[in-house]
């Protein structure tokens, strides 16, 4: 008769162990199944994930010290690539801001006072100072004519002179040929003709016998079809009577000056 | 001195193992592979006690692991129970292990602990993987050295 084998202890626990371990295994792929955490998992969770989460700056603190220390080099080169791209963002900022004043220039001209007119922009193609014109870039075809006003810097710069379908020809008001008429807004308003003398000088004539102080503001009459009233022309300098002709000057520098603009617009 | 400070020694470090798993769970102590004191200490402690008991502590850790990292449970327990229970085998047929001895077979059961994970549960990544625990199994035996120095002294004290 065959004597039957015991089992050592030592087998029994380990067959416990594997079978426990398969268990434990087979549980965990349920709690799976069902979208959810088996018990013996959530309970070693519970034990260790609070203080090891716990140790977690404890751990982290001195290994991100060491690993600053490995990689200084690395850091030293961000640390220029920062202060180039920060000299580069100074450039850029004192460009925008540039950008930014001349947008507001700009739009600041944009949002001037229209007399009573429509403003239409244009820009200003040829100079001549010889015969202190200008060649502007719009003509009949925008509805320009003969004779209508042009205004930039705040004041009149110039008339239109002759018309052409995309272009237009304008008299700077600085020209002896052209004359505009102008008025004091005194009570009795001085009213006369204001003539170019040089390309920094105007002569304003006027019949009235008032008292004119220089930094008064000389402005466009209106005793016209084309040019509205209340357009700056220039600031007075000087006055003086000349008996012998019996008239009155003034001499005044002109508000818009053509060489410090690019952009004008003519009053429609 | 009382006898049972090794255990107790090695219960605390066993803790702290576990708390390691959470605290720093990238924690490479080289570049390309992970350590894991919690199976160095588990099979480090089968070499010093019976094969039965270390059967118990391959299916806690597998137990431990597998909960913290969420990984499969079953997978771990099997290839802890039965590397452990192994080792302790191996080792009580011979109990004049030394320090180094001690330090390389340990590392060795834990490379095979992992290869035996990685049949049982096959990663997407074979080659990465495979390179990773190559790494891993030899800062796992630099760990086993040092836990070995700490837990030898009782043990071994104790044995004879």
């Amino acid at each position: 008769m065959k004597k039957r084998r015991r089992l050592s202890p030592d087998t029994v626990w380990l067959i416990l162990a594997l079978l426990m371990g398969i268990g434990l295994g087979r549980m965990q792929t349920v709690a799976r199944g069902n979208q959810s955490v088996d018990p013996v998992t959530r309970m070693v969770r519970a034990v260790f994930l609070p203080a090891g989460s716990g140790l977690r700056p404890m751990i982290e603190g001195p290994a991100m010290f060491f690993r600053g220390i490995g990689s200084a080099g690395q850091v030293a080169q961000q640390q220029q690539t920062i202060a180039r791209l920060q000299a580069a963002m100074e450039v850029y900022a004192a460009e925008a801001a540039e950008w930014q004043r001349s947008y507001e220039s700009l739009a600041k001209q944009q949002q001037g006072p229209n007399y009573g007119r429509i403003r239409v922009p244009v820009q200003i193609l040829l100079y001549s100072p010889y015969r202190a014109t200008i060649t502007l870039s719009k003509g009949s075809n925008d509805g320009i004519e003969v004779g209508q006003g042009v205004v930039a810097d705040g004041g009149l710069l110039a008339v239109v002179t002759q018309v052409d379908a995309g272009r237009c020809q304008a008299a700077l008001i600085t020209s002896s040929s052209q004359a505009v008429g102008a008025a004091l807004r005194t009570e009795p308003p001085a009213v006369g003709l204001v003539r170019g003398e040089s390309s920094q000088r105007l002569i304003f004539e006027y019949t009235q016998p008032v008292a004119i102080k220089p930094g008064s503001v000389i402005v466009t009459s209106g005793f016209s079809e084309h040019i509205p009233p209340g357009v700056p022309i220039g600031f007075v300098t000087e006055s003086n009577k000349d008996r012998d002709f019996g008239s009155l000057r003034a001499f005044l520098v002109p508000r818009a000056k053509v060489d410090r603009v690019r952009e004008a617009w003519i009053l429609r | 001195m009382n006898p049972n400070m090794g255990w107790v020694l090695h219960g605390i470090m066993w803790f702290l193992a576990g708390l390691l798993m959470v605290a720093w769970p990238g924690g490479a102590l080289l570049p390309g592979g992970v350590a894991d004191p919690l199976l160095v200490l588990t099979l480090l402690i089968a070499t010093f006690c019976r094969p039965g008991q270390a059967a118990l502590w391959g299916l806690a850790s597998g137990v431990i692991a597998g909960g913290i990292s969420g990984g499969d449970m079953a997978g771990l327990c099997l290839s802890r129970i039965a590397l452990a229970f192994a080792l302790s085998m191996i080792a009580q047929r011979d109990t004049a292990l030394n320090k180094v001895q001690r330090s390389v077979l340990v590392g060795t059961a834990a490379l095979v602990a992992s290869v035996l994970l990685i049949l049982v549960s096959p990663p997407a990544e074979l080659g990465r993987v495979f390179q990773a625990t190559l790494m891993a199994a030899l800062i796992n035996v630099a760990l086993a050295f040092g836990f070995t120095h700490i837990l030898q002294y009782w043990f071994v004290r104790r044995v004879f």
